[in-house]
């Protein structure tokens, strides 16, 4: 039976949580892709500005 | 002082080179007034008010049209930025409607790590549709090259979509016209009635739920995490326990926000700017700080949920919605969101088709 290929969104979305997450149970701040309201996402700068 | 603050500035107000037809300040006339122009002495005021008001700081550049305000503008704030002394980070963010972003702006904008977000409704026939010049022309063309001229500088570029009754019918236009466009990213924004209920784009609630889940689909076929959906990534945080992403689908996010036309008035948010009933002062009377502290009861109005949203399945998903539009839509803060129906279908559709491929 072929496998089914595990989505890359929903890897890619978890994998994002969980390092949230992790930075807050070790006291850092959280990443600040929460606080922005137009479409200006945050996460999609997280290696440039965290 | 709060750990975080998005400071919303509207540089030149309501002005703006666009009429597009939805615009929720489409029945204000100072929108087409040529004149309006943010101070020096209030942009200075905002800019050391805001080192008070939060330790880090998110500069949010709304309108009307930013770019409208001239890069001296610009410059002149950056400068304040690096004179005044922020516990925290200091960011600059911009909302353009991408019409005058040309090399110059690109230039200056990356130089100073700004991050970018326009609009586009999807491919030409449907942007234009409503997205249109002061003499009717329309947008679509100029948006998509500032987007290329954008990207040539390494940077992402975010793009909100607003769904109208010119696009609801054709999820699979649009959303290939949005990724033609070059967009990063994309959010849909429902399209929501104004104040006088001018709105004449509004698509029906069905057609919306359909509109939305046929985009799903298309988007989780793709499987390119590289391009997230704001609306349907919401959904799928929520899922693994993170927190939404935008204000309106939190609860409580309000507080984090504060806005300021060009003459100093301050609004809770840029939705409210130009009503005065919910003008909370004016930066020239008092300092940012004060006013935000005296205004915590209209923030606590703002965030308090309606009832009914507390018992939902789908609050740490939806937050009640964004504030503005359930007191537009509903008539008062307390009014469960207009596009109720429809958040939950699209949330109950995209958790159901997403389960099978959750670990």
């Amino acid at each position: 039976m072929k496998e089914k290929k595990e989505s890359q969104i929903i890897n890619a979305i978890r994998r994002e949580v969980e390092t949230e997450n992790s930075r807050q149970n070790d006291g850092e701040v959280k990443l600040a892709c929460s606080e922005t309201n137009c479409s200006t996402y945050c996460s999609d700068h997280h290696d440039a500005d965290h | 002082m709060r750990k975080k603050m998005t400071v919303m500035i509207l540089p030149v107000g309501l002005r703006c080179n666009l009429a597009c037809s939805y615009c929720y300040h489409s029945g204000d006339p100072k929108r087409a007034s040529c004149s309006e122009q943010m101070s020096d002495e209030v942009l200075q005021k905002i800019i050391v008010d805001s080192s008070y008001l939060a330790e880090s700081v998110d500069f949010l550049w709304h309108g009307g049209e930013p770019l409208l305000a001239g890069i001296e503008h610009f410059r002149k704030s950056l400068l304040l930025q690096k004179k005044t002394s922020f516990v925290g980070r200091v960011r600059n963010m911009i909302q353009t409607n991408g019409t005058l972003l040309n090399d110059y702006w690109c230039e200056f904008l990356s130089s100073n790590r700004f991050l970018v977000s326009t609009s586009i409704d999807g491919p030409e026939a449907i942007n234009d549709a409503n997205r249109i010049s002061m003499n009717g022309k329309g947008s679509h063309k100029k948006v998509v090259d500032s987007i290329a001229r954008w990207k040539q500088t390494g940077n992402k570029i975010g793009v909100v979509s607003l769904v109208t009754k010119d696009s609801v019918d054709y999820p699979k236009e649009v959303y290939k016209g949005i990724i033609a466009s070059g967009a990063s990213s994309c959010a849909f924004h429902f399209c929501s009635q104004n104040d006088d209920g001018s709105v004449a784009v509004l698509p029906k609630k069905e057609q919306v739920i359909e509109f939305f889940k046929s985009i799903f689909d298309l988007w989780f076929a793709d499987d390119n995490p590289n391009f997230p959906i704001r609306n349907f990534k919401n959904i799928l945080r929520a899922m693994f326990g993170g927190a939404p992403i935008e204000c309106a689908s939190r609860v409580g996010g309000c507080k984090g926000f504060i806005a300021i036309s060009s003459g100093g008035d301050v609004y809770p948010c840029h939705r409210f700017v130009g009503r005065p009933k919910f003008c909370i002062g004016n930066i020239n009377k008092k300092s940012l700080a004060e006013i935000y502290n005296d205004a915590s009861g209209i923030y606590e109005k703002m965030c308090l949920i309606p009832s009914k949203c507390g018992q939902c399945h789908l609050i740490g998903v939806c937050g009640g919605g964004c504030a503005y539009e359930r007191l537009v839509g509903g008539g008062s803060f307390q009014s469960v969101h207009p596009e109720c129906e429809c958040k939950k279908a699209i949330c109950d559709y995209v958790k159901k088709n997403a389960t099978a491929n959750k670990r």
